[in-house]
């Protein structure tokens, strides 16, 4: 029971829910707002977490700048996207990005000499020197960790990268409310409604397309940036199909096009998908480790049918608003 | 080497073709993409397993009940699951969710009974003779052999048969097939069943391929079956055929060393992405289609 009174736990699961914050950020303005049925998210997040390990390991990129460089790299890729995304059906769109999203992945396991290949980011600098990209990071946050140590002891590395990520959060979320809420937001929800009649209206329903899929392709970014800083190394297999049925998920329990709902989801999954794992405690102690993992991803499965099924606008949706069509 | 490559892909193909076909009626009649088929591919596997490895009886026997099980599984949802959802009017983006979560389940549940160690059947999957230097395993032939046969009588079915042809009116045109006269609701879950079925062969086929198997196995081949199915036209069921024969081929040709020196084994689950998202782009009706779907 121990480990719910944790701070070092909780705050583990705050700096989870981060990450998972950004993806869905991202994703509520493509889907939500947009109508763009992006099923790639992890794609974007991969391409920002390699590029800035990448970029720090190779070039010896000052970490703020290579942060935003991993940014500007997802948004180029969103434009590349942008030509399969203007001419594909919603269905066929999704095939598209896991497809392409799945080529990340593969190219992140076979380019070994740019990413490391299987052995992940520690092989970026060559396979038998191990590298690391965070050691920049770890002396920013050296005097932050070790003023609060002595108050809260090991937990403090953790405190510290949740105060900073969510730091970052907030205001991200509040523009990316203000915007949605703006003209520019009502346009979107318009075409995502009835893109005919805001044609009709004069608006360039692809510009407005094209410039949502980028902006929430740099919030996934950010998500691949703090996933690369929270984790200090990471590996091609992080990066699979399941990190965007996860995000799906967060957006379905907060209720898809709406924006607000975010961290409820995020937090709502990141105690399934964490606390599954480190609750040692019945009922969750009659069940082996591998046992776990698979009773968590049976119960993901079932939320989001669950959620499907019972309450299609998720929990904080207006029933008349966004039943995807 | 190159005419190994050809067999090895020809019989990849078989597997990925049978699959398609599956999966296309799927796509085509019901206006469903079923990202949890692969996962029908690894129930189907693990069923013959039970029957081969668990109870001790012949493969054949474990095929049979891997297709009538899957099968059942399949139509057995289109009563639990996709029915209400339809009558719900729910929307293309969240039947695809479901679809996602219905297969974390399938593979979930599958990993949870038997682990992802890999599996083999009660048989020797080694056994082959040599050719005109060309290695054939009696495995391959196999596999070969029950494609063919499957997917000559689906086409049979499809072609010959009122169900058949009721099928291919509805993944014509819904609206007129109803209002021809077709019961659809009969028709979606002879659907289902033939594709379940078909599901079911395919992933012990698919497992005798690749010679052991586990829970992730059907989801793996996901990708490779869906470009199969939008390589030959999406719902178009012959078109599908030859996708999946394509695709198979050109996941094992591609790696010939006369190919450009050849693509490096680790790539070669590229060549099913590359050829997927091209023929979204550039022919979204598909190779053969005539209109888009």
């Amino acid at each position: 029971m121990s480990v719910l009174f944790s701070l070092d736990f909780w705050a583990y699961v705050g700096i989870f829910a981060g990450i998972y914050m950004f993806l869905a950020m991202g994703l509520q303005v493509q889907l939500g707002y947009a109508g763009i049925a992006n099923f790639g998210v992890v794609g974007f997040m991969a391409i920002s977490a390699y590029s800035f390990a990448i970029l720090i390991v190779k070039l010896q990129v000052p970490l703020l700048l290579a942060a935003l460089a991993a940014l500007a790299a997802a948004a180029v890729a969103a434009v590349l996207l942008g030509p399969v995304v203007v001419r594909l059906r919603e269905d066929y769109l999704a095939i598209a990005t896991i497809a392409l999203s799945e080529m990340v992945r593969y190219t992140a396991l076979n380019w070994t000499s740019l990413t490391g290949g299987a052995i992940g980011s520690i092989g970026i600098g060559g396979t038998e020197t191990f590298t690391s990209y965070s050691t920049g990071w770890n002396d920013l946050l050296e005097p932050l960790v070790e003023q609060l140590q002595p108050s809260i002891g090991v937990a403090a590395r953790n405190v510290v990268m949740l105060g900073i990520e969510w730091v970052v959060i907030a205001p991200v979320l509040a523009l990316l409310v203000y915007w949605l809420h703006s003209p520019w937001g009502r346009v979107l929800e318009a075409l995502r409604e009835d893109d005919q009649a805001t044609i009709a209206l004069g608006k360039k329903v692809q510009t407005y397309r094209l410039q949502a899929l980028v902006i929430g392709a740099v919030v996934m970014g950010m998500g691949g940036v703090f996933y690369a800083l929270a984790l200090s190394t990471f590996s091609p297999s992080d990066f699979g199909a399941n990190v965007t049925i996860f995000t799906y998920m967060i957006i379905i329990i907060g209720g898809i096009g709406v924006i607000r709902s975010v961290p409820l989801g995020a937090l709502v999954f990141a105690v399934i998908y964490a606390g599954t794992r480190f609750f040692t405690f019945p009922p969750f102690s009659l069940l082996a480790d591998d046992e776990r993992a698979y009773v968590r991803m049976i119960l993901i499965g079932l939320v989001l049918i669950a959620i499907i099924w019972f309450r299609p606008q998720g929990l904080l949706g207006k029933g008349e608003t966004v039943v995807l069509k | 080497m190159l005419v190994q490559l050809i067999y090895n892909g020809l019989t990849f193909g078989a597997v990925l073709a049978l699959c398609a076909l599956g999966l296309s009626l799927i796509s085509g009649v019901l206006k469903i993409f079923n990202f949890a088929y692969g996962d029908y591919l690894s129930f189907g596997a693990f069923a013959a397993f039970v029957v081969n490895v668990t109870a001790g009886l012949h493969l054949a026997f474990g095929a049979l009940i891997a297709i009538v099980g899957t099968a059942l599984i399949a139509v057995a949802l289109e009563f639990v699951l996709w029915r209400p959802l339809r009558k719900r009017g729910t929307g293309t983006v969240s039947i695809l969710i479901v679809t996602f979560g219905l297969g974390l389940i399938i593979r979930n549940l599958l990993s949870w009974r038997w682990g992802n160690a890999p599996r083999r059947y009660d048989n020797d999957v080694f056994q082959s003779s040599t050719v005109l230097g060309l290695r054939v395993s009696v495995s391959s032939l196999v596999v070969i052999a029950a494609a063919f046969i499957a997917c000559t009588l689906v086409a049979i079915l499809l072609l010959r048969t009122s169900i058949g042809r009721q099928m291919r009116a509805m993944a014509d045109n819904h609206d007129l097939a109803e209002v021809a006269g077709v019961r659809t609701q009969g028709v979606v879950v002879a659907t289902w069943a033939i594709a379940g079925a078909a599901a079911g062969l395919a992933g012990v086929l698919l497992a005798l391929q690749q010679s052991s198997f586990t829970p992730n196995t059907g989801v793996a081949v996901f990708l490779p079956i869906f470009a199969a199915v939008v390589l030959g036209g999406i719902g178009d069921a012959f078109g599908a055929l030859a996708g999946g024969m394509a695709i198979g081929l050109a996941i094992h040709v591609s790696t010939w060393d006369g190919f450009f020196g050849g693509v490096p084994s680790g790539w070669t689950p590229a060549v099913a992405f590359v050829t997927l998202v091209a023929v979204l782009i550039v022919r979204p009706e598909g190779v053969f289609g005539r209109s888009t779907a």
